[in-house]
């Protein structure tokens, strides 16, 4: 669960947020929000793939092959040099205030640091109560975070109205032969975007959403990526 | 040039008069920290100044300033153009520094080198256990200025200031705050040292230049310190200071009289000139009066008609309240 509160610097003066990733961190998870933006980052580290959520298709990168996987944890740290924001975020989110944007702090985060741990981690607040470098830089992310969120649902639209998804399931083969399905997942339809008309194409262009779209193919073949850390983990004891 | 006055009550150096710490102009302190060790040693020689230094270095590196000898100790800036400075800054151990100022103590016409406001306990651990400095309840930071012959350009610090010269001899130039506009003070940015400068050249003014800088003299108190003797120089006194033979060190304290959440008022100068000066005559008598009203002249009757709860910044400022009023100042100016 999750308790977002405003964050304010007399409240929160003396809060501190842990760095690191790891399960302690709540980092234990098999995938993030990826944004459009950052598909031609994201696909060289992870499959990027769309999930059907409440609300509709939510694009994703993969980090792992079964529920609360993830397979770019390695001691304390993240194995890759990129991460989608939507998972660098926490434990901030953006809140809404009738038009205004505010920040908030999900005070049941594990990042959170308790009292009784000490001076460990990232402090928010400076000592008179102005923003640490830290919160700076976490403030940049989520607007960041929130600018580019804006566009998703144009993308989506767009992958609609031309019928662009298509669902797969993908049946990994892990070392010893055990085998891992991942259902209920979508991709891009690459014979029906390969049909396209030529002036649906140049519009996609125009509208900046051909490269994010080739992008999310290209991401597919890191599904061979995690099938080789998965097997790493299970037998090569790494 | 009238001389600084001397503190007419007794002076305890353990137990610094607190009227002293509190005054409002320059005193002299003749001969109040003497027995002090570092003083004692700099009785005998350079040399046993810089062993005792020595005795409580630890090996940090220290900023130090250098400055071409033509420059004759002024460190400032490079040209008319107020845009770059005349010395060189380099890190260095204590012990480069000090033999460099014993080798260049015999040389006629050598560079200076300058080490400015380095933090004591930072530096020498274990110093001012010796040479103790107590100043009561004040949460001071206390620095050491380290040099040969040198002379630092008329500026203000914001914070009330006990210097006291350890070894060498230093003459103190000091100005009241309200001399400002006769000391033709430089920009607020580039600085040489962080504080604005007077861009008047002590040792040879430039009167056709400068005409007003003669008012500022006849207001000017000077004082030259040897070993052992200290000034008190409250908020906001301009001071030229001189280093005057081959080795000198200065140890200083600075304080401020408000709560360590209270910001510089500088911030409110600067904020004041991208807002206030430039608006129309009208309109800046219209701020001027309000300032005067919720800030110059405020007393309880500026606010006492509002609820206690309800005052925010028109009432008593407390650290919260500060907090509070910081973030919506961040947030105000963040466009």
């Amino acid at each position: 669960m999750t308790r977002p509160v405003l964050l304010d610097n007399v409240t929160h003066r003396h809060l501190r947020v842990h760095g690191g990733h790891s399960a302690a961190t709540g980092d234990a998870r098999q995938s993030a929000l990826a944004l459009p933006a950052e598909f031609r980052q994201l696909q060289a580290h992870y499959p990027i793939v769309f999930q059907l959520v409440e609300g509709g298709f939510q694009p994703i990168a993969l980090f792992g092959l079964e529920p609360d996987q993830n397979l770019f944890l390695k001691d304390g740290a993240w194995d890759a040099s990129v991460l989608p924001m939507a998972a660098q975020r926490d434990p901030f989110m953006i809140g809404h205030h009738g038009e205004q944007l505010q920040l908030h702090v999900d005070l049941d985060s594990p990042r959170i640091v308790r009292p009784e741990e000490g001076e460990v981690g990232s402090a928010v607040f400076m000592p008179h109560g102005g923003h640490s470098e830290y919160l700076d830089r976490m403030i940049g992310l989520l607007e960041h975070l929130h600018a580019q969120a804006q566009a998703l649902p144009a993308f989506i639209e767009v992958l609609m109205r031309h019928q662009l998804l298509e669902p797969f399931v993908l049946d990994v083969t892990l070392g010893d032969g055990a085998q891992a399905r991942l259902s209920g997942l979508h991709t891009v339809h690459e014979e029906r975007l390969a049909a396209l008309p030529g002036t649906v194409l140049e519009s996609l262009q125009r509208d900046g959403h051909l490269l994010p779209i080739y992008m999310q193919l290209a991401s597919l073949s890191r599904f061979e990526d995690l099938a080789a850390r998965h097997r790493r983990r299970h037998l090569g004891g790494v | 040039m009238k001389s600084v006055p001397i503190w007419p009550g007794d002076v305890d150096p353990d137990v610094l008069p607190d009227e002293l710490l509190r005054a409002d102009r320059p005193y002299l302190l003749r001969g109040a920290f003497a027995h002090w060790p570092v003083v004692q040693a700099a009785r005998r020689s350079d040399r046993a100044v810089a062993d005792h230094m020595m005795g409580f270095y630890r090996g940090m590196q220290i900023g130090l300033f250098q400055i071409l000898p033509e420059a004759r100790g002024r460190a400032f800036y490079a040209d008319e153009s107020l845009s770059s400075f005349n010395f060189t800054r380099h890190v260095a151990t204590l012990d480069q520094v000090l033999m460099g100022l014993l080798g260049l103590a015999t040389a006629a016409d050598g560079p200076t080198l300058y080490v400015g406001s380095t933090t004591v306990e930072a530096v020498l651990p274990g110093f001012l256990d010796v040479n103790r400095l107590d100043l009561g309840e004040r949460e001071a930071l206390v620095s050491l200025w380290l040099g040969n012959r040198s002379r630092i350009a008329a500026h203000y610090d914001l914070p009330d200031n006990l210097a006291i010269v350890a070894a060498g001899r230093r003459r103190f130039t000091l100005f009241p705050p309200e001399q400002i506009g006769n000391l033709y003070m430089g920009p607020l940015d580039p600085t040489p040292a962080g504080q604005p400068v007077s861009l008047v050249d002590f040792l040879a003014p430039d009167f056709e230049r400068f005409p007003r800088f003669a008012r500022a003299l006849e207001a000017a108190e000077q004082a030259e310190l040897e070993p052992g003797d200290a000034v008190f120089i409250p908020s906001m006194w301009f001071h030229h200071v001189e280093g005057l033979e081959p080795i000198n060190l200065l140890i200083n304290a600075w304080w401020r009289q408000t709560p360590a959440h209270v910001d510089s008022p500088l911030n409110t100068l600067h904020l004041a000139l991208m807002t206030l000066r430039d608006l129309p005559k009208r309109e800046r008598q219209i701020w001027q009066h309000h300032f005067q009203h919720f800030i110059f002249g405020a007393d309880a009757s500026t606010w006492e008609h509002i609820p206690a709860e309800a005052r925010g910044l028109l009432g008593p400022i407390d650290e919260t309240l500060s907090r509070r009023a910081r973030a919506q100042l961040l947030s105000n100016l963040k466009r």
